[in-house]
């Protein structure tokens, strides 16, 4: 997905990628670890129509550690090393998964101006909003809710797509084809609280409560 | 024969919640010879009780008339009501158990009829005294014979247009077709006033059904000639038909095969785009293993770079690339191999003997692991590359294949236009063409048949509407007179009416006919010395044109009762009446009702009390003015203007007085005593008698 105001689609994916860090700054999540930004970033493009925006990526695949953007990993790294992230507590890790590098990242000092640029753009502050109410609405989950709320999203974990459990399924929800079941799960929302006419804001914050529910539900049972 | 116009000599009603009457049985008012007056204030059923008198006479049904248009070439038949609630929906019960009777007279033929006022049916239908059946049709019959009105239709029209002068009139010295009518009806001998209405109506449908075939006629030879046009270019139309049709068929053929193709062509595309994306997970994970094999390597040769610089060196060792400046090629990776390889420092270049430290030798074991996943990684690209090759074809066979499709669809539907367009050069089949050819001649011999069977009516309708033009003729000055005489009242211009020849059609496309028309002529500030004729009612005030209607209406009673009774029925005529005019109005309707010989003509008004002026000029008082100038020169008797003055014991039988008679409204419950006032000075003036002379003055001798 290209931005009709910047030069090329690097440049755009990397802005995109900035705010998001960004959402979780001013949620108070940073340093994220670099895990929770890929699951963050699946939950952004899931439910970017309900905000009206144009899905950055819409193909994901179901990886042991959760959704996993390859491309979108390069980009947290160079971002990083260009100074508009910091690194925080970059180690090498060994947990069930297996052995690898955990990096953390929050905003770096050249950060702000370049934020502030990007948000005199219209189509750049929706980002905004959306990516800040995300994150508001994970903070509200307790931390091991909100590290798994990805896991249940009704498009992530959808059974169209086959076997849960299988790794290395490739789920394209606005690729290909459009079967965006986030989007759908947020507009049955709507329609059930029809009478309380319900925001778009609103309904982010209900169904990312759902998650975290659900998520504490089948962490109990577990 | 002539014609009998009815008059009313009695009216009751009871059961009606409307009017339960001064002792709760209903209205029982006796319609004396003369004027009668219906007093009331507003919403006590004045309008109602007038059209009480309307539907006793006329029954259930109405004419087929556009509101406000000319009455124009309608058809002469009558409908049933429009407002079949109109007397139900003004009480609570649904005018259940509510009965209107009336005594009707039409010269020597007396009729007593009783009708039910929720659905105005016959209860009781009397006539000289003979019950007889109580059947609408009955009672219309005995109308016909009684009145000598052609027509049931002629007598509803006679009703509305003469004899009825209400709120929802209609013009008719204005409007040229209802004069044609009314003068038809009251003064054509009667077979022949029956015939020209019957007459005039088929020669209309034979018109209207000639324009409406002509039009279907026309369609259909426009459909012939191009049909025959086709035969004649026939065989080329027929070639390019059939060659179009081939394509559209191969076309279709491919366009099902795309379809297909494009299945196959999506799953391989969707199925190689998720083999590159499990690849490039596979690499991830290849270079996960080789960060951990390198990562000790590099902490100790750079043992205070920290974890960020190893993880930069760990990353560009693996293949991901630089992350210091973005060159994601491989030859980085590959520098820093040979670095690794041969001690030599990746920064400046030495080699092993000029450093200062000594990185942990890489054992064995992990250098044979490296190699492993060097080997897997190299093998995961190479994998990655070919599936990102298949993915690409996969892509563009997709495209290419739906590009196709859509290139398809464009030429199917410029094919299925051009074949469109072909077909329509086609000819029909022979026999569709015999067909039209005598659908076409069939047509042709059916307008010439309405034209000539049109054609032989018009003669009949001409010679009878000689008989009626003559018939008309005889009276037209009678007419004139009186017309001029009654305007006098109404009018201060002086306003008089002609007999022209005008022409007529019965439909679109007949023959013209001269018809007897009156034209009004009137004078006026402009024209002072000789009246002007004026076309249309746009030509006089409002005022001017409802007085001049209503001359007009009269000057038709008066000449067709003659000396026999007649009666006018009109509703609140102070209404449209100029205040100095009312005394005048008042003596020449007056002067109406005190005609009809020893039966006697009846005038019946509605009257509101807030006007009181009205109601003493229609009993024949002089004006205020004239009894203020009177009694100022002489003290006893009356104004010469008062000469047919009723008494005011006769007025007061002669007054309907709703304030008694009607259901009180808020109104009347809040001012009774003020309406009653009104009552009383409108029954005799105050002005009427002579003034009280100031107290202490004395007599002079």
């Amino acid at each position: 997905m290209t931005h009709d105001r910047y030069p090329d689609a690097d440049h755009w994916r990397r802005a995109w990628l900035l705010l998001l860090i960004n959402g979780a700054a001013r949620a108070g999540l940073t340093p994220i670890e670099q895990t929770d930004v890929h699951r963050a970033a699946f939950l952004a493009n899931a439910l970017a129509p309900l905000y009206d925006l144009p899905v950055e990526n819409g193909l994901v695949v179901r990886w042991k550690r959760g959704p996993f953007f390859p491309d979108l990993q390069w980009d947290l790294d160079r971002l990083a090393t260009m100074g508009l992230l910091t690194f925080r507590q970059v180690e090498p890790v060994k947990d069930s998964s297996g052995k690898w590098f955990c990096a953390r990242y929050e905003l770096g000092s050249l950060a702000a101006s370049f934020l502030a640029a990007t948000l005199q753009l219209e189509s750049s502050r929706r980002v905004y909003r959306l990516h800040c109410e995300l994150f508001a609405a994970l903070a509200a989950l307790s931390d091991d809710d909100n590290r798994s709320a990805a896991l249940h999203d009704a498009t992530y974990a959808n059974l169209v797509d086959g076997d849960l459990k299988a790794e290395q399924t490739v789920i394209d929800f606005a690729s290909f084809r459009d079967q965006n079941f986030t989007a759908r799960a947020t507009r049955a929302i709507g329609e059930s609280l029809k009478d309380l006419a319900v925001n778009e804001r609103e309904k982010l914050h209900l169904y990312v409560r759902y998650l975290g529910r659900r998520a504490g539900q089948v962490r109990r049972r577990v | 024969m002539s014609v009998l116009l009815p008059i009313i000599t009695n009216v009751s009603i009871t059961g009606y919640q409307l009017y339960p009457g001064r002792r709760q049985q209903g209205i029982d008012w006796p319609v004396l010879k003369g004027v009668s007056v219906i007093a009331g204030v507003n919403g006590l059923g004045k309008t109602t009780l007038l059209n009480i008198l309307f539907r006793l006479l006329a029954g259930p049904v109405d004419w087929h008339v556009a509101e406000g248009a000319a009455l124009g070439n309608l058809p002469h038949e009558l409908r049933p009501i429009g407002d079949p609630s109109y007397f139900r929906a003004r009480v609570a019960d649904g005018a259940a158990r509510a009965t209107a009777a009336a005594e009707i007279r039409f010269g020597s033929t007396r009729i007593e009829i009783r009708r039910r006022l929720k659905d105005l049916s016959i209860e009781h239908l009397v006539v000289n005294g003979r019950v007889l059946d109580h059947r609408e049709s009955t009672y219309r019959e005995v109308v016909r014979t009684a009145s000598g009105i052609a027509s049931d239709f002629d007598f509803h029209m006679v009703l509305r247009l003469v004899v009825f002068y209400l709120e929802d009139r209609r013009s008719l010295i204005w409007d040229r077709s209802a004069q044609d009518e009314i003068l038809r009806a009251l003064f054509y001998p009667q077979n022949i006033a029956v015939r020209v209405a019957s007459v005039g109506d088929q020669v209309q449908s034979l018109d209207s059904q000639f324009r409406n075939q002509r039009v279907f006629l026309k369609r259909q030879e426009g459909e012939l000639a191009s049909a025959e046009a086709a035969v004649a270019a026939n065989s080329a139309s027929r070639t390019a038909y059939s060659s179009a049709q081939t394509r559209l068929r191969a076309l279709r053929e491919r366009e099902n095969e795309l379809d297909e193709e494009l299945v196959t062509a999506e799953r391989e595309r969707t199925e190689s785009r998720n083999r590159v994306e499990r690849a490039r997970l596979d690499i991830e994970e290849q270079r996960r293993r080789h960060h951990d094999l390198r990562h000790r390597f590099f902490s100790t040769l750079f043992p205070g770079i920290g974890q960020v610089g190893t993880y930069l060196l760990v990353n560009l060792d693996g293949g991901a690339g630089c992350l210091v400046c973005g060159n994601r090629a491989e030859e980085a990776a590959k520098r820093l191999d040979v670095c690794v390889a041969e001690g030599i420092c990746p920064l400046c270049d030495a080699p092993a003997e000029r450093h200062d430290v000594r990185p942990i030798r890489v054992s064995a074991r992990e250098s044979e692991a490296l190699i492993r996943v060097e080997q897997d990684i190299e093998t995961a690209q190479q994998q990655l590359q070919d599936f990102e090759t298949a993915r690409d074809a996969a892509g563009e066979r997709y495209w290419g294949l739906f590009e196709e499709q859509v290139r398809a669809r464009e030429q199917r539907s410029d094919i299925e236009r051009e074949l469109d367009a072909l077909r329509r050069m086609l000819p029909p089949p022979d026999e569709t063409i015999e067909a039209l050819r005598r659908v076409v001649s069939d047509l042709r011999r059916d307008q010439n048949e309405l034209t000539a069977k049109r054609k032989v009516l018009e003669i009949g309708l001409r010679s009878d509407l000689e008989a009626g033009h003559r018939a008309v003729m005889a009276v037209a000055d009678k007419i004139a007179q009186r017309f001029t005489d009654n305007a006098a009242a109404f009018l201060a211009e002086q306003c008089e009416i002609t007999v022209v020849q005008e022409n007529r059609r019965f439909g679109g496309e007949t023959d013209v006919f001269q018809m007897p028309r009156f034209r009004v002529s009137l004078t006026s500030g402009v024209f002072k010395a000789q009246a002007q004729p004026r076309q249309g009612d746009r030509e006089v005030s409002e005022s001017q044109k409802e007085f001049i209607d209503l001359a007009f209406r009269l000057a038709l009673l008066q000449t067709v009762s003659g000396n026999r009774p007649a009666m006018l029925v009109i509703e609140t005529p102070e209404a449209s009446l100029d205040s100095l005019f009312i005394a005048r109005a008042g003596s020449l309707l007056g002067k109406f009702a005190r005609g009809g010989g020893r039966i006697g003509n009846r005038l019946i008004a509605s009257s509101n009390l807030n006007k009181e002026d009205m109601i003493p000029a229609l009993f024949g008082l002089a004006s205020e003015e004239e009894y203020i100038a009177w009694w100022a020169r002489r003290r006893t008797g009356a104004p010469a203007a008062s000469e047919h003055a009723v008494s005011v014991a006769e007025r007061r039988k002669r007054m309907l007085n709703l304030l008694d008679e009607a259901a009180e409204n808020r109104a009347v419950e809040r001012y009774r005593d003020g309406y009653v006032l009104r009552y009383r000075r409108a029954l005799d003036p105050e002005w009427s008698h002579p003034p009280m002379r100031p107290v202490g003055s004395r007599k002079k001798t």
